[in-house]
C-alpha cells in the first residue's frame, strides 16, 4: 500500500489536508492529492491552538527520531480539539515489528479516535515509513472497513440471489450490528491476548536460544581460523614438507626413486631462498 | 446411483492424486493439463480480488487454503507474499506439497476438524464442499471455516451460484446460494456476492463473505 492509495478513501468532505510534520520533513509529493484537496503546513503549536472540523484532515509523521519525527504525546492537544468526523493520517516512523504501540492507543483515545485503517507501507515508496494509520474522532463506533479490497475493485454481488439485509460494504448499519462488531472486537482481542502470550514467551525463548548460538558459532569460528592459521605455518615448514615428500615416495616405491630426491632438492632450495634476504633489503 | 461413503471418497482422492498429473488430480478430469492450466490461473486471479492486491513482507496476510490438494493455489499464493496453511484429508496430495515446498505448511485434516489457535485474514475453499458428500459434514465443514475468519477477514467458498442442490454422479453434491447465504449470515458474516469462474461452462464460482461480527 502506498500513501496516496490510502488517503483517498477518506478524502470525503475534506477540502484541505494540513501537515504538522517538522518542517525538514518533505512528504507532499508522495500525497498526489487531488486537484480540489489544498496542502498547507503549520507548525505543531500553532495546530495545537486551533480547531478542525471535518473538512480538514491532519497530517503528521510520528516516531521516536526527534526533531524529524513529532512524538505522539505531542498530537493529543491537536486531537483533543477535533469536532467528531475530522480525520488524521498519521505517518508511522518506527518499524512495524517494533511499533510502540502503547505509546499511540493513550493519545488516541484522549481524543476520542478510533483507528479508522491501519496498514504498511511499502518499502520502496517512502524511506524510513513503515506504516500509516488514518484515525478519526468519533462519538460512536464508526463501521470497520474491509481491508482486503482495494477500494476501486469491489466485490460485486452477480447472478441472481437475494439482497443483502444488513447493510453496505462498510459493515453493518443499525445497533445490532454494532453490537455484535464490538462484542467481535472485544472477544476476539481477550483471546487473542491469551494465546499470544506463550507465543510470546517462546519467541522470547528462540530469541534468546538464536543469540546464544550465533555467540557460540562466532567462538567456534575464531577457534578454525586459529587452527588453520596454524596448519599453514606447519605445511609451509620445510621439516613438514620434507616429512611428507617422504611420505609420499614411501607410499608409491616405484615412483620414489625418481621423485624424492627431486623433492628433497626442491625444498632444500626453497630453505636456502627463505634464509636470503629480500630484494631490497640489507638486513641478514 | 449410491454416493461414496466418507471412507471411499477419502480413497478415491487418495488414488486421484497419486495417479494423476499435477492440475487434472484437483482440476477438472475432463480437460488436460494445459486446459486445467487455464482453468487454476483464471481462478487464481479471482481469487487475487478476493484477497486483495496488497502484499507486505513484515506484516503478511495470513490464508488457510481448505482442501488444498495437491496445493497449486496454495504456493501460488504464498509467492504474493501471504502466509498460507494447506489443509486436506489426502495423505498422497500433503506429501506431494511437502516435497514440493514453496513456502506454505500443510497438515492433514478435515475441513470441520481443523482448529487453530490463530484466526486467518482469508479461508478459502476451492472445489471442496460439493466433494463433501455427507450434509450434516458439510454444515459442520462450513461452520468450522467460518469461525476461523477473524473480523473483517473473508470467507471464500466455491460452489454453483443457483439456489438448491443438485447430485452429479457418485461424488458431487453442489449446494447452493439458498444454503451458504443463510448459513454464512448466522455465523456473522456478510454475503459480498458470488464471483463466477465464468470458464467453458462451468457453474461454479466463489461465494465471498467478510466477518462483520
Ligand atoms: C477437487 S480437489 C481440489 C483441490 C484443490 N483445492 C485444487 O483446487 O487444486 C478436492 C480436494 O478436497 C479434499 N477433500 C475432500 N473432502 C475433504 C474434507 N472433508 N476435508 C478435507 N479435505 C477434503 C480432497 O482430498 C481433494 O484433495
Amino acid at each position: 500500500m502506498r500513501i496516496s492509495e490510502l488517503l483517498p478513501r477518506y478524502l470525503d468532505g475534506v477540502r484541505e489536508v494540513v501537515d504538522v510534520s517538522h518542517p525538514d520533513v518533505t512528504l507532499e509529493r508522495h500525497l498526489r492529492l487531488p486537484a480540489e484537496v489544498g496542502y498547507r503546513r503549520v507548525a505543531l503549536e500553532q495546530a495545537a491552538g486551533a480547531g478542525f472540523g471535518p473538512e480538514t484532515m491532519l497530517f503528521c509523521l510520528l516516531g521516536a527520531a526527534s526533531p524529524a519525527h513529532v512524538d505522539p504525546d505531542a498530537l493529543t492537544p491537536v486531537l483533543r480539539r477535533f469536532s467528531p468526523g475530522t480525520r488524521a493520517a498519521l505517518l508511522i516512523g518506527w518499524s512495524v515489528e517494533e511499533l510502540p504501540y502503547h505509546r499511540l492507543v493513550g493519545p488516541l483515545v484522549a481524543g476520542r479516535c478510533q483507528i479508522r485503517e491501519v496498514t504498511p507501507l511499502d518499502r520502496a515508496a517512502i524511506r524510513g515509513v513503515s506504516g500509516a494509520l488514518v484515525v478519526e474522532r468519533v462519538t460512536r463506533l464508526a463501521p470497520l472497513r474491509g481491508y482486503l479490497i482495494d477500494a476501486r475493485t469491489p466485490v460485486e454481488p452477480a447472478g441472481p440471489g437475494p439482497a443483502e439485509p444488513d447493510g453496505g460494504n462498510d459493515g453493518d448499519s443499525g445497533d445490532g450490528g454494532e453490537l455484535a462488531t464490538v462484542l467481535r472486537v472485544v472477544n476476539e482481542y481477550q483471546l487473542a491476548d491469551l494465546v499470544s502470550r506463550p507465543v510470546r514467551r517462546r519467541l522470547a525463548e528462540l530469541t534468546e536460544r538464536v543469540e546464544s548460538q550465533q555467540r557460540l558459532l562466532a567462538e567456534r569460528d575464531e577457534l578454525l581460523r586459529d587452527a588453520r592459521r596454524r596448519l599453514a605455518e606447519v605445511e609451509s615448514s620445510a621439516g613438514y614438507q620434507l616429512g611428507s615428500a617422504v611420505a609420499r615416495g614411501a607410499r608409491v616405491p616405484a615412483r620414489a626413486l625418481a621423485g624424492v630426491p627431486r623433492e628433497l632438492a626442491r625444498v632444500w632450495r626453497g630453505r636456502r631462498s627463505a634464509r636470503r634476504p629480500g630484494p631490497g633489503s640489507d638486513a641478514g | 446411483m449410491g454416493l461414496l461413503s466418507a471412507e471411499e471418497n477419502a480413497a478415491y482422492w487418495n488414488a486421484r492424486h497419486q495417479r494423476e498429473g499435477d492440475l487434472r488430480s484437483g482440476g477438472d478430469m475432463s480437460f488436460d493439463e494445459p486446459t486445467n492450466r487455464m482453468f487454476y490461473i483464471l481462478r487464481l486471479s479471482l481469487l487475487l480480488d478476493i484477497v486483495g492486491h496488497q502484499s507486505d513482507p513484515v506484516a503478511p496476510l495470513f490464508l488457510l487454503d481448505a482442501g488444498c490438494g495437491k496445493g497449486w493455489f496454495s504456493r501460488e499464493l504464498a509467492r504474493f507474499g501471504h502466509q498460507v496453511d494447506g489443509i486436506d484429508a489426502s495423505e498422497s496430495a500433503l506429501a506431494y506439497c511437502r516435497e514440493r515446498g514453496g513456502g506454505a505448511r500443510y497438515f492433514q485434516s478435515s475441513l470441520s476438524g481443523w482448529r487453530s489457535p490463530w484466526l486467518y485474514d482469508v479461508v478459502l475453499s476451492v472445489d471442496v464442499l460439493f466433494h463433501i458428500l455427507d450434509d450434516d459434514e458439510w454444515e459442520r465443514s462450513v461452520r468450522n471455516l467460518a469461525s476461523l475468519v477473524r473480523l473483517r477477514g473473508r470467507l471464500a467458498l466455491a460452489d454453483w451460484g443457483e439456489d438448491g442442490d443438485r447430485t452429479y454422479g457418485n461424488y458431487q453434491v453442489v449446494r447452493g446460494r439458498n444454503r451458504y447465504v443463510p448459513l454464512a449470515r448466522e455465523c456473522g458474516l456478510r454475503f459480498d456476492g458470488w464471483r463466477p469462474y465464468a470458464f467453458r461452462g462451468n457453474p461454479n464460482g466463489f461465494y465471498v463473505f467478510t466477518r462483520t461480527g
